[in-house]
């Protein structure tokens, strides 16, 4: 079998807080294959962000740190390397794109020196030639004004091509992108997704999303890890997660997603809402809003159940 | 069924004024926009980040003034009013924001924060006030125990009961609704709807819904105004403008939806 391009094993997160520390990530597993679109949908609070972040550790050393795990990519453990050597991964071969990008860009630069920027950190020549292509390649027209323009002259539309044109100077093997599309308007969506997919496509490049919105999720992911009170609840397919998800969290999630797109007179709701890191208790954390709940989920954290090659944590799903 | 509120060719244009050498520029960020609201009727706008959706907002709350143009509310022209004779209208019509965490004071707990809309439009009698209070939070469904809690002991889906609670404190008639849900978790976002859905027919409101979300606009709203460059360019009865949008710009906002 080919190697994994990423394989990430039992992570785990904590936050600094006045009284010690706080875990925010419990277990979060996730592994790519080279030119693989996955998905980690979760709502607030569940630990998508911090997850995929901490892979390249960008989290901040004095807010928080890893307790445990791996994170193996072509054959490093991401999480065992130096700051300097990541810094040569960050960007160059592993690039982020950022949920808010026009905060992301820096003000004062103009675009082309903001890109050549990205180049010459990672011993790249500074070739005005390949950022114009690359602005091309992200269905930028008239790069050549653009490379002498500032931001602020541009449209959020345009900074989220520009955001994503940086990460992929360097050809990288891996973009992260979190939530690329939910800070613009809806007729651009589609347009960024398709992006990301061509790009994908055309340089075997592996991408993971992090998003909230199940359309976005159906519309480009190969693969979907859901997450839930700083776990992954249930990994699968995305056909296997939206025509038949196991977790009862799934479940009731795509429940009420269905019930707004049909228009039912009275949405379908989950009662109640999801745990902070400081309700989270040695237990399903969906417990208190699940209604096959039974006294046996509150003995700990469920495992993790393999079934036909898809994950879940539920113990509806242990040999008994 | 009356008219609750009924602008007519508002518009509002902002001047920027450049640097030394630099032009003026004029920027329309509402164009001749009139539309009515019926009592119980919810009328949706939208349209893309800069459209002007929100300006509409902030005329119709007096938070700016229009350039050109009226707006009546229960037949009154209220647009050259006064700040003084305006207060009278200000507990008529409310808005709701999109839930951040600055939009409730964070030192305040949930029942000074539902006392402070019932004082300043003099609702109920100081006597009563204990009373009311309670009477809102069940009205929004939250639980007597979260009376003495501070916005930061709750969740995103509490918070935003708190504030739709103090839009309907004043007895209000319209209530301007600006993103309410986009914030939420999807699975909270549900029961917000239903809420808003519940007191409307209750409480006999009218809502001016503000949504980039056609599917909370398509659940939530009799009418839709699609507004481009400050301009409505289609407005109808909602199924009639989804099911068969005339505007090009209608057609491309409904094919993007995931």
């Amino acid at each position: 079998m080919e190697e994994k391009l990423l394989d990430v094993r039992n992570m785990k997160v904590s936050f600094y807080d006045e009284k010690g520390s706080i875990q925010v990530v419990r277990g979060f597993d996730i592994s790519l294959d080279r030119g693989e679109i996955v998905g980690i949908l979760g709502e607030s609070g569940s630990g998508k962000t911090v997850s995929s972040s901490s892979i390249i550790e960008l989290v901040d050393e004095s807010l928080g740190r890893v307790d445990a795990g791996e994170a193996i990519f072509k054959g490093r453990n991401l999480l065992k390397l130096t700051e300097k050597d990541l810094k040569s991964i960050r960007g160059k071969e592993i690039s982020y794109v950022f949920q808010n990008s026009s905060a992301a860009l820096s003000p004062y630069k103009r675009i082309g020196k903001q890109l050549g920027e990205v180049l010459r950190t990672h011993g790249l020549p500074d070739s005005k030639e390949h950022i114009l292509k690359t602005l091309e390649e992200v269905g930028l027209e008239n790069g050549e004004r653009i490379y002498y323009m500032y931001p602020f002259q541009l449209s959020g539309g345009q900074n989220q091509r520009i955001m994503i044109a940086q990460c992929i100077l360097c050809d990288p093997d891996l973009l992260i992108a979190d939530e690329p599309t939910s800070s613009i308007d809806a007729s651009l969506q589609k347009t960024i997704l398709d992006l990301l997919r061509d790009i994908s496509t055309r340089s075997q490049m592996s991408v993971i999303i992090i998003t909230h919105d199940f359309g976005v999720a159906r519309y480009i992911c190969d693969r979907l890890m859901v997450m839930y009170g700083g776990l992954v609840l249930e990994e699968g397919t995305i056909d296997e997660i939206l025509n038949s998800p196991l977790h009862p969290y799934t479940r009731e999630l795509i429940r009420c997603a269905q019930s707004l797109a049909k228009d039912d007179e009275t949405m379908y709701t989950i009662e109640g809402s999801p745990p902070t890191p400081y309700q989270f208790r040695d237990e399903c954390p969906f417990y208190g809003r699940c209604s096959l709940r039974e006294d046996a989920c509150r003995e700990g954290i469920p495992e993790k159940i393999e079934i036909d090659g898809r994950r879940v944590r539920c113990i509806r799903y242990e040999k008994r | 069924m009356s008219v609750i509120l009924r602008t007519e060719d508002l518009s509002k244009h902002y001047i920027i004024k450049g640097g030394a050498f630099a032009k003026r520029q004029v920027i329309q960020a509402a164009k001749k926009v009139s539309f009515q609201v019926m009592e119980n009727e919810s009328l949706g706008l939208i349209g893309e980040s800069g459209s002007g959706k929100s300006t509409i907002a902030n005329l119709i709350l007096r938070l700016t003034q229009p350039s050109e143009g009226r707006i009546e509310l229960f037949g009154v022209d209220v647009t050259s009013l006064k700040e003084e004779e305006m207060r009278r209208y200000r507990k008529d019509i409310q808005i709701i924001f999109q839930y951040t965490n600055d939009v409730l004071d964070p030192q305040m707990t949930v029942d000074e924060l539902l006392k402070e809309p019932l004082k300043i439009h003099r609702i109920v009698k100081d006597s009563e006030m204990d009373q009311e209070v309670a009477r809102l939070l069940e009205q929004v469904g939250l639980s007597p125990s979260e009376r003495w809690k501070l916005p930061g002991q709750l969740s995103g889906g509490q918070n935003q009961r708190i504030i739709i609670a103090r839009a309907i404190a004043t007895r209000a008639k319209l209530i301007v609704c600006d993103e309410p849900v986009s914030a939420l978790d999807v699975s909270v976002q549900g029961q917000i709807l239903n809420l808003l859905i519940r007191l409307k027919e209750e409480l006999n409101l009218s809502y001016l819904f503000i949504s980039h979300d056609l599917k909370v606009i398509r659940h939530m709203c009799d009418k839709i105004a699609v507004m481009k460059d400050g301009e409505i360019v289609e407005m109808g009865d909602t199924e009639d403008v989804l099911n068969n949008p005339r505007h090009e710009y209608t057609k491309k906002l409904i094919e993007a939806i995931l």
